[in-house]
């Protein structure tokens, strides 16, 4: 056997690729290589329709952040239709916010965006302050969509659980259950932060050249851990926590 | 969809009525309401939650898939407890019934239902856990986180359902509203999350007693729960 198929249809000739395609024994023949993988075609930044639908399309905001992050990294990444994406977020998060805040008190509908915007508006300047420190290559547009992707999917997760508590405090006497409710509260705005910390760091562990840049994922650990003391301070000054 | 949902109210129901059938068959009558409301409900309240854990970790599931593996948990669930319904109707008309001195075997019964409802609850999710592993080649540790997820958010909600829904069962010496809502037990809580506090630190009995009788009048049956 001088050449094998590969499921590619390409003829993979002996001697070759990745170093296999040995000879073989008495036949003098090639040992059959395994086709070599095909490489995964880079992912396309957002389309400019893609993000404008996400304007008015809850759910394709909820993909876009959560779901397609190769994609969203891609956006960041090559700077195209960034200012788009950032607004996406802001509009998307601050939108999804709004429940949670109403089922806190309809005169705190705009707390929960207060408490993650702007705890990361706060932060945001010491993160690009020290990345350009560090010697970190991040632009400040892209620095500032890296900050906001917590706050976003933090919100949007605020969105999931405000049926929740809305659902505990509808069900608990008021005089009583305060206290308990505060603390569940507490809890889920915790939740919510925390899977906006795990998103970025999924982000980060991808293959772009903007999640491998030098000293960006230390950099990213330890603004985060400032960001979230932050955000606990928002919280007692908004009366949250 | 519509099947599934109907299989989970019928299943429910049927398995509410076997419990409530300790006390009386007006409890029993109320749960073909009570409990189905229970597990539909929890389902409802968390149902976005439960698509936002699953995008979050599993990126290639859609809205109405979740809400379809959420509401076959809570079918199997349903389906398994009401497949024991004749255990515990058997048990209810044999069991010896509480009276003005003790409590009987009412306390077997209650715990066996506690013990079912939790092996059963375990076995539903796993089967979930399965199924989300196959149908989305998830890795089995994610499938586990998932399905964790939607477990604790299921608890926190379904507790305090079940809370401001009981009594289901109880002593059949004394009566309740068909619900009891946020009103006190015996040690003063007004919620689930009170009450388990309290399992940790009660207050003196005296004082939430006391505020139990003159807040509200309706003494028992807190032990239902």
């Amino acid at each position: 056997m001088d050449e094998t198929k590969t499921p590619m249809g390409e003829a993979a000739s002996g001697g070759g690729v990745n170093g296999c395609g040995t000879i073989g024994g008495e036949t003098g023949g090639v040992a059959p290589c395994a086709p070599a993988p095909a490489p995964l075609p880079a992912p396309a930044p957002f389309s400019e329709t893609e993000l404008r639908s996400a304007l008015y399309l809850p759910h394709r905001a909820i993909d876009l952040v959560l779901t397609e992050r190769e994609r969203w990294l891609a956006t960041v990444a090559e700077q195209r239709r960034l200012p788009v994406l950032v607004l996406v977020m802001v509009v998307a998060g601050g939108a999804f916010a709004v429940p949670y805040g109403v089922v806190l008190g309809a005169a705190r509908f705009w707390q929960i965006a207060a408490l993650y915007f702007g705890s990361v508006l706060i932060c945001f300047p010491s993160l690009h302050v020290f990345s350009a420190f560090l010697g970190v290559r991040v632009r400040l547009a892209q620095s500032f969509a890296l900050a906001l992707l917590i706050s976003t999917v933090a919100a949007i997760f605020t969105f999931g659980f405000f049926p929740v508590l809305w659902f505990l405090s509808a069900t608990m006497s008021h005089e009583a259950s305060t206290g308990t409710l505060q603390g569940i509260s507490i809890v889920l705005l915790t939740v919510s932060l925390v899977a906006g910390v795990v998103q970025l760091a999924r982000c980060l562990r991808s293959e772009s050249p903007l999640a491998r840049a030098r000293g960006l994922s230390l950099l990213m650990f330890f603004w985060q851990c400032l960001l979230l003391f932050i955000t606990y301070r928002m919280g007692l000054e908004l009366g949250i926590v | 969809m519509c099947r599934i949902l109907a299989s989970l109210v019928v299943c429910s129901a049927i398995y509410g009525f076997s419990l409530g059938l300790v006390h009386s068959l007006k409890f029993a009558l109320r749960n073909l309401v009570k409990f189905p409301l229970l597990l539909v409900g929890t389902a409802a309240v968390c149902c976005i939650g439960y698509y936002l854990v699953a995008r979050l970790l599993a990126r290639d599931i859609r809205f109405w898939e979740v809400q379809r593996l959420t509401v076959e948990l809570f079918r199997d669930l349903a389906l398994l407890l009401a497949s024991l319904s004749p255990v515990f109707l058997f048990l209810a008309f044999t069991l010896e019934q509480p009276n003005q001195d003790d409590l009987g075997e009412y306390p077997l019964f209650l715990g066996l239902n506690v013990v079912c409802i939790a092996v059963v609850g375990a076995a539903a999710l796993i089967r979930q856990a399965v199924t989300l592993l196959e149908r989305h080649l998830l890795w089995a540790s994610r499938s586990v986180l998932v399905i964790g997820c939607w477990l604790a958010l299921s608890l926190l909600v379904g507790s305090q359902g079940a809370w401001y829904l009981r009594p289901f069962c109880g002593v059949s010496t004394i009566d309740a509203p068909f619900v009891l809502g946020s009103e006190p037990d015996y040690q003063g809580a007004t919620d689930f999350f009170q009450a388990v506090y309290q399992l940790f630190d009660p207050p003196p009995l005296d004082e939430g007693y006391q505020r139990s009788l003159g807040g509200h009048g309706s003494g028992g049956l807190e032990g239902a729960r």
